[in-house]
């Protein structure tokens, strides 16, 4: 006893805790919101309709600033959705990826870009150079504050 | 009368690496195996320009500059990514896929309309191949080994469009005439010499063989396998995977080891994974095999190569255990003043576990040990694999193995995902 002087006093002490937990026991009232319970929203639910066609990419540049798609944006891409006039779509270009925005005139179809700056011009697509649409970009994720 | 459809990613590897990257879009590609070994996978233009399957990288170089073939390291996070979508498209066509390999799917597609299965195989390639880029080749048939043959023919041949559908054609024996018996799924090269010898070359001859002569040399599968291609169904789609009979991690070196203690953490490495899968299957380790070696292709260093058997003294899945068993492993298998390349184990006997034999003096408190485990594996799943891991495995892994030529993690990693230019 000598060597624990404090023993008793700490045994004593836990009571309050014992008083606490009777307490509890007794109450019992179901949640009410019990029966209206909901899954909590699901972002991929809302960007991807189909996850197995979906594919994301980074975006880099600058040529897409008029359809509000800016340097370091992630696009959200439905590989399988049909593209056509107004579209903007991810494809192949001449061996490299490239974002535009799809338009035709005079049965011709042109990649457009999106920008005040003269520099980017359209792309007329013809059967000579590597092209493939990859996909139809359906979302756009910017993180506003990290 | 069901039918199967085998669905076959063209090219799988290669054809992954040709998705998200336009400079290798319809090139050559070929994708090498674990730690830039040998050539496991060509793309179709690859194999236009000659490139042999499983010939070692460094041998082969200077062929793959001169033909302008792009080499890749293997990236199974994109493959197996890949192979997932490719999946879960099947189950739009089928509610009954069965997954029988990364690049290829079995489907039942029992009460279709028999006219319409041909245009329906088209329906579901050309499904596939939209939402993935990956290109495939489907097979029909009134049963699994049929099914593969079909899709043989419809590799092969350039007016089938990619679908060859042989359920109840009248083309089958002329389909089985064009297959070499090896390619005959479960024949194989093991027995392609002795039914060549026999006078069956193809899979027609085989198909009209006395079914007492292939039993007598491949037993009951043989039989079976005869029966498949007489359009007698006897292999069922296997939705759910069977347990592994086999568990095994190998790996060859980045560099070359000379170090007893680094051939020790590499164990525990392999180890300690192979025993997550065996956890993740509900398994427990009742004997483990393990080897190492000194690479054969550097003929002038002294080679040596040895192997060890181990039996537990009871079957477990606990790590530390199967660790402490797999350091005894190397402490007699090490010899110093060689240069080690390999290194791995293979737990060659597995049971349930919770349905193991006791030994009588061997108590291990396996209550205790379970709960650790799980807690282990919960938190790895989590905050990803290795976060809490055996201090023995060490922290740099120099002789981890060597990916030289890996593309990014396209679709499973925000950090490597790919970029769409705006210029």
């Amino acid at each position: 006893m000598k060597i624990f002087p404090g023993l008793t006093k700490l045994i004593y002490g836990t009571l309050p805790i014992l008083r606490h937990i009777e307490t509890t026991i007794s109450a019992g009232f179901g949640s009410p919101a019990e029966d209206y319970m909901e899954k909590a929203l699901d972002m991929n639910a809302k960007l991807m309709k189909h996850p197995e066609s979906t594919y994301t990419y980074t975006v880099s540049g600058d040529s897409m600033v008029g359809a509000f798609i800016h340097h370091d944006d992630v696009v959200v891409v439905d590989a399988e959705a049909p593209w056509g006039p107004g579209d903007i779509v991810v494809a192949f270009w001449d061996g490299n990826t490239i974002i535009k925005r799809v338009r035709t005139k005079d049965g011709k179809v042109y990649l457009c870009p999106e920008s005040p700056n003269p520099i980017y011009q359209p792309i007329l697509v013809d059967e000579s150079a590597n092209f493939r649409v990859f996909g139809v970009v359906k979302h756009l994720v910017r993180t506003l504050k990290g | 009368m069901p039918v199967f459809a085998l669905v076959d990613c063209n090219s799988f590897y290669a054809s992954c690496e040709q998705v998200f990257n336009p400079k290798v879009w319809g090139k050559p590609v070929v994708v090498l195996s674990n730690n830039d070994g040998n050539i496991i996978a060509r793309s179709k233009e690859a194999k236009a320009v000659g490139i042999g399957m499983a010939k070692p990288f460094f041998e082969i170089r200077d062929e793959l500059e001169q033909n302008g073939v792009f080499v890749f390291s293997s990236n199974y996070a994109l493959y197996g990514d890949m192979s997932n979508r490719v999946r879960k498209v099947l189950f739009r066509f089928s509610p009954h896929v069965e997954l029988y390999s990364i690049d290829e799917c079995f489907l039942d597609l029992s009460g279709f309309d028999p006219a319409k299965l041909t245009a329906y195989g088209q329906t579901i390639k050309q499904t596939i191949e939209t939402c993935t880029h990956i290109p495939v080749s489907v097979g029909i048939g009134a049963t699994k080994s049929l099914a593969k043959i079909a899709n043989k023919v419809a590799k092969k041949s350039a007016k089938a469009n990619g679908v060859v559908n042989l359920y109840g054609s009248p083309h089958i024996d002329q389909a089985l005439q064009s297959v070499p018996v090896g390619d005959i799924w479960g024949v194989g090269q093991a027995y392609e010499e002795f039914f060549r010898n026999m006078g069956a070359a193809t899979a027609y001859a085989f198909k009209k063989m006395p079914d007492y002569q292939v039993r007598k040399r491949m037993g009951v599968v043989g039989a079976r396998i005869l029966m498949e291609l007489n359009g007698v169904s006897c292999l069922p789609l296997e939705e759910v995977p069977q347990p592994k009979k086999m568990i095994g991690s190998q790996k060859g070196f980045g560099i070359l080891v000379e170090d007893k203690e680094q051939l020790q953490e590499a164990m525990t490495a392999y180890v300690t994974r192979t025993a997550e899968k065996a956890r993740e299957q509900k398994l427990a380790v009742v004997s483990m095999l393990m080897w190492v070696s000194t690479d054969p292709f550097r003929k002038q260093d002294p080679q040596y190569a040895e192997s060890i058997l181990y039996t537990l003294p009871e079957p477990t899945n606990y790590t530390p255990t199967l660790v402490r068993f797999g350091n005894k492993g190397i402490d007699l298998l090490y010899k110093p003043g060689y240069k080690y390349k390999r290194v791995g184990v293979q737990y060659t006997e597995l049971v349930p576990a919770g349905e193991t034999q006791q030994n009588l003096f061997w108590r291990p408190n396996t209550v205790r040990q379970n709960t650790l485990m799980a807690a282990v594996d919960q938190i790895n799943g989590k905050l990803g694999r290795g976060t809490l891991r055996m201090a023995a495995e060490g922290f740099d892994h120099p002789w981890s193995t060597r990916f030289q030529y890996k593309s990014p993690r396209y679709t499973t990693c925000w950090e490597e995902l790919p970029v769409a230019f705006a210029f």
